[in-house]
């Protein structure tokens, strides 16, 4: 088990949650993110995935654990249970189908419904790489992302493009937000799904 | 491809199974839970044969069953050739892979069903098996698709399409490589396109696609062209009808809404919310009664509500938990068919289906905290739990222990004691140690707010909660026993 298991080492773990439309590319930007590969043909997220990778940021190792939703979920009771607890969400769009795009107003809306109010939001429009069938400017993006007042970054998991970034940036944003709640002590951004345990430990087990 | 070859060795099985169960449909199905007609037991073993005796034709007698196959098979025939359910391939961007003009696309359902209708010879109309919405019907208005409902069905359509075209990825029966492959896909998008639109209450849920992606898969590989001009008898005929290629759309069609939809699982898993929370709620209490120490393990200490990983074994009756290999689940839904042909209910049984898995796995899970154990469940390690067996032995101890908990479904008691002979069995080396005097305590400013739901003991500690839930058990293990023991006096 203990091969499995990733290191109990960190100084703060936070869940990051992935939302968007199907098809958008979710699953493939938290493989190439915690694995490193890329597969065209990701096979259809029933329910939910996670996957959990550790990184540095500001001298701090935090774990992230991130929970890949599936696009088609519309069950209020579920979907509530995927947002709690939640301090950071990614709300991914496909820069090649502006369907995708135009519901991301609504993805918007519903994560402001069901997350936390201190959850940072971010907008990605994934599969940059494919020029030629982009159907959404990146200046739209921009402007979308502008008018939620969330941070934006186009990505790719296929070429691995501003895919870190997209973790680091979010990771970074959380961190300082917490930084400065941290002297407020009963803080609801914590991640407290870890039952007993605490969000911020170190060297813990 | 296919030669006299073939169709000899399917009719040859077929009657040496027939003469192995004396044209028993109740021993054949008994065979099949007990393991005993299975790929490795069985020269002649046919799932084709399996799947269509137990799901449509009910008989092991030979001469009904063209006119089993006919009636059921009308019923997608109807659906098939209505123009209101024609699939509007045509309608799609003309880059998409399975754009046809609207030309081919008439001609292509003309010219089936035309073809059909010859062979068939019959034009009764049976629709009565099929679950169409009564209170919504799309098809019902008139022919003129008005421009709202045609943007929908083009919707629908790529919403399957999205779907069936990252089916299993890997498998190369559905491989870009099998020329196959995209008349095959275009199938199932077919079936679950009118499927969707006749059941429009419901309509099209992802997963739907991968349950009738395996049986597909699996029925089509011993599906035959029935050879027109041969020297076949009646009766040879007759056992290659329920393999002919050319019905394979009608029948999965008649399969999917036996396993699927009369078997509830389709109402259980995926139509009402309600439904599903119910259903997570009873594994919850099953698994409290069969196993304690993973109940509290996970539900007390670890705090992982269910919910968030039980999804997908549910709505997918295993398929992606147990493992890569489609043909371990395949041998797992062989004996399903068998025990829904003897009404059993299907999701209670799935219920506990998992948690013999989870006993299957409890060594590792049991030291799991919250990330690893959500990890471990939603990518359960098939390969270690079949290190020393086989996905046949595998399957057959699973669905045995399924079935001796299923049985005694509403006997608490003996749902403790087949938990403990299991896990005698399986977890013998587990040695579990409850030290009251160890406990986390979550430091100052991470209090949990994450169990306001389930928890009115809150203000409990995990150590109290934990003999609160132990001493509820015994107590009630002590009535249960006084009861059997006064009427026995």
């Amino acid at each position: 088990m203990s091969g499995r298991a990733p290191s109990r080492s960190y100084d703060m773990i936070m869940k990051l949650l992935l939302v968007g439309d199907s098809g958008v590319g979710k699953s493939c930007l938290l493989l190439r993110f915690v694995e490193d590969k890329f597969n065209p043909s990701f096979i259809t997220t029933i329910g939910i995935d996670f996957k959990i990778r550790t990184i540095e940021s500001k001298g701090k190792k935090i774990k992230l654990q991130v929970w890949d939703t599936a696009g088609q979920e519309r069950f209020r009771t579920i979907t509530t249970a995927y947002y709690r607890g939640a301090m950071g969400i990614v709300l991914i769009y496909d820069v090649t189908d502006s369907r995708t795009f135009e519901n991301v107003e609504n993805w918007f809306h519903t994560v402001t419904q069901h997350a936390n109010e201190d959850a940072q939001i971010f907008l990605v429009g994934n599969k940059c790489d494919d020029e030629e069938n982009r159907q959404v400017s990146k200046e739209d993006g921009q402007a979308l992302a502008s008018k939620l007042n969330v941070p934006f970054l186009e990505a790719s998991a296929k070429s691995n493009e501003n895919v870190d970034s997209i973790f680091y940036e979010l990771a970074s944003i959380i961190q300082e937000k917490h930084v400065n709640t941290e002297t407020n002590t009963a803080s609801s951004g914590v991640d407290v799904s870890q039952g007993g345990a605490s969000s911020f430990k170190s060297n813990c087990c | 491809m296919q030669g006299e070859d073939k169709i000899n060795q399917t009719i040859s099985k077929v009657l040496l199974t027939v003469d192995q169960f004396k044209g028993s449909i109740s021993s054949f199905r008994s065979a099949v839970v007990e393991n005993e007609y299975s790929p490795s037991k069985s020269k002649h073993f046919s799932r084709v044969l399996l799947w269509k005796t137990l799901c449509i034709l009910n008989t092991l007698n030979i001469h009904t069953w063209s006119k089993g196959l006919q009636d059921s098979r009308q019923v997608f025939e109807e659906l098939y050739k209505r123009k209101d359910l024609n699939i509007p391939w045509w309608k799609l961007r003309s880059d998409n892979i399975y754009y046809l003009t609207k030309e081919i696309s008439r001609r292509e359902s003309y010219r089936k069903t035309h073809r059909q209708g010859v062979r068939n010879g019959t034009n009764k109309v049976v629709l009565t098996r099929v679950n169409i919405s009564e209170t919504k019907d799309p098809l019902a208005s008139s022919n003129n698709v008005d421009d709202h409902e045609g943007t929908k069905n083009v919707e629908l359509l790529e919403t399957i399409i999205m779907d069936i075209e990252r089916l299993f990825p890997g498998e190369k029966f559905y491989a870009f490589e099998n020329p196959y492959s995209k008349q095959y896909k275009r199938d199932l998008i077919e079936i679950l396109y009118i499927w969707s639109k006749c059941n429009s209450n419901i309509g099209y849920k992802q997963g739907f696609h991968e349950i009738m992606g395996l049986i597909y898969m699996n029925l089509a590989k011993e599906s035959v062209e029935v050879p027109s001009n041969s020297e076949l008898n009646k009766e040879d005929l007759s056992i290659l009808n329920i393999y002919d290629k050319e019905y394979l759309k009608h029948d999965i069609f008649a399969i999917f809404n036996k396993f699927m939809v009369q078997s509830h699982v389709v109402s259980s898993f995926y139509d009402k919310e309600q439904k599903l929370m119910e259903c997570i709620e009873t594994f919850n209490v099953n698994l409290m009664k069969v196993d304690q120490i993973i109940h509290y393990n996970l539900i007390s200490k670890v705090k992982l509500e269910s919910q968030l990983w039980i999804i997908r074994y549910f709505r997918l009756l295993l398929l992606r938990e147990l493992g890569n290999d489609l043909e371990t689940v395949s041998l797992f839904w062989d004996k399903l068919v068998a025990v829904q042909a003897a009404d059993v209910n299907t999701p209670l049984l799935i219920s506990f289906g998992i948690i013999v898995l989870l006993i299957k796995m409890k060594g590792d899970l049991i030291r799991c905290d919250f990330s690893e154990s959500l990890g471990m469940l939603l990518h359960p390690p098939i390969n270690t739990l079949l290190k020393d067996s086989t996905p046949e032995k595998f399957v057959q101890e699973l669905f045995a222990n399924i079935m001796k908990l299923y049985s005694r479904k509403d006997d608490d008691f003996k749902l403790y004691e087949i938990g403990l002979k299991i896990n005698n069995k399986w977890n013998n080396n587990l040695r579990i140690v409850m030290s009251p005097q160890k406990q986390e305590r979550p430091p100052s400013g991470a209090r949990d707010s994450t169990e306001t739901l389930n928890a009115p003991e809150k203000g409990l500690s995990n150590t109290d909660k934990m003999a609160f839930e132990k001493f509820k058990f015994e107590q009630r293990l002590k009535k249960r026993v006084q009861e059997i023991t006064s009427k026995s006096k």
